[in-house]
């Protein structure tokens, strides 16, 4: 998240990243093409050093959650050529994804919503795993939601591979 | 410039396995109670976990119900094992509306020939069926079955089963060769388990025919 918010160095393209609360996030080329949504606005735009693109992003994507998303593709540009290899990238892409429950959630969303899909399938994958073998009490809490269920409804669900709840 | 109309459409493709979005998710939508994510995660979800979300609420039941993707890959592992019955397997495999293409049962003793040829029948274009430890299972039984997608043009790609003993391995001799005329190009491998041996089958090369 730091490097993404230095200052552009030489003459190499940057594109800023804006989210809904205020912040700006500068960033090169190859860190923004592992966003396919990002090199898709790009490649149509463009953008220089001098006068970097600034892209605002929905309100969903705060700023903590955007430098997660940085963090990931400024690694996953520099690949594993550098900093120890495939093992350390995926050493890091294990330790990235150790969040708690609402970022977690909140990436997996803005992975979504930028089109990093190795990143959401990271993130996707980890949320499957916090919840297994969660009760259904315990994914409602997890995901914030209540039963709006019509006790008809209910019954008629209880009556669904009643042998998977035993 | 606003970012969001070119997003929603095209942000998440070309992953594997088959994800379960379709456009109808709001880019604005899920940061606040965490259910814009539930869509995304749905094709990492097990077995277990996609039954417990059809009693969470309306939105899950609806979206795992919806999305005929999830079903087509099924996996019956411990503890469900013990309590698959035919039936119960009947009613999950249903859910792939005869577009099955997976099938793994882990140990599903109580899980009879006529159980799964009623599946493969419904379900003609599975192309995997591992049913280690499904002792229920005879070795006539797999044969009948793989012989039944052959005559309807299934594509078996693999197939694993345990063979136990000496016995059983006879029977399987048989059963070896009639896997390598039902499914032309095979490549046939017995591992030794704990439990006995697994036979497992492999179709090499998936050549249209």
């Amino acid at each position: 998240m730091s490097e993404g918010t230095k200052e552009p160095d030489g003459g190499e393209e940057k594109v800023v990243l804006k989210t809904h609360d205020g912040q700006e996030f500068t960033v090169d080329m190859a860190t923004a093409n592992q966003s396919g949504t990002l090199k898709n606005l790009l490649s149509e735009v463009g953008s220089s050093s001098n006068n970097p693109q600034v892209i605002p992003l929905p309100s969903s994507i705060t700023s903590r959650v955007l430098g997660k998303v940085v963090e990931y593709c400024q690694r996953h540009a520099a690949g594993g050529g550098r900093r120890g290899g495939m093992q350390a990238l995926e050493q890091f892409d294990e330790e990235l994804v150790e969040l708690d429950k609402d970022m977690l959630l909140d990436v997996t969303y803005a992975a979504a919503f930028l089109d990093v899909p190795r990143l959401l399938d990271l993130t996707s994958q980890a949320v499957a795993d916090a919840i297994k073998n969660m009760s259904v009490e315990e994914v409602r809490h997890y995901f914030g939601v209540v039963s709006d269920f019509t006790e008809e409804e209910e019954k008629v669900i209880r009556s669904e591979c009643p042998w998977a709840f035993e | 410039m606003q970012p969001s109309p070119l997003l929603a459409e095209d942000a998440v493709v070309d992953r594997s396995p088959p994800p379960s979005h379709d456009g109808c998710r709001n880019p604005d939508a899920g940061s606040s109670d965490g259910t814009g994510a539930l869509l995304l995660v749905l094709g990492y979800l097990r077995l277990p976990e996609l039954l417990t979300f059809q009693r969470v609420s309306r939105l899950f039941r609806d979206a795992v119900a919806g999305d005929g993707l999830l079903w087509r890959r099924v996996t019956v592992q411990r503890p469900l094992s013990g309590r698959l019955t035919d039936d119960a397997l009947l009613r999950i495999t249903s859910r792939a509306e005869g577009k099955l293409e997976s099938l793994a049962l882990m140990d599903c003793w109580k899980i009879t020939d006529d159980g799964l040829m009623q599946v493969v029948d419904r379900n003609p274009s599975i192309t995997k069926l591992h049913v280690p430890g499904c002792t229920f299972l005879t070795a006539n039984g797999i044969v009948r079955i793989v012989q039944r997608l052959y005559e309807r043009k299934g594509n078996m790609k693999s197939l694993q089963i345990h063979v136990y003993g000496i016995h059983k391995l006879i029977i399987s001799f048989y059963l070896w060769t009639t896997l390598v005329v039902s499914m032309k190009t095979v490549l046939l491998v017995c591992v030794q388990t704990g439990l006995g041996f697994t036979l497992v089958v492999f179709k090499q090369d998936p050549v249209e025919t």
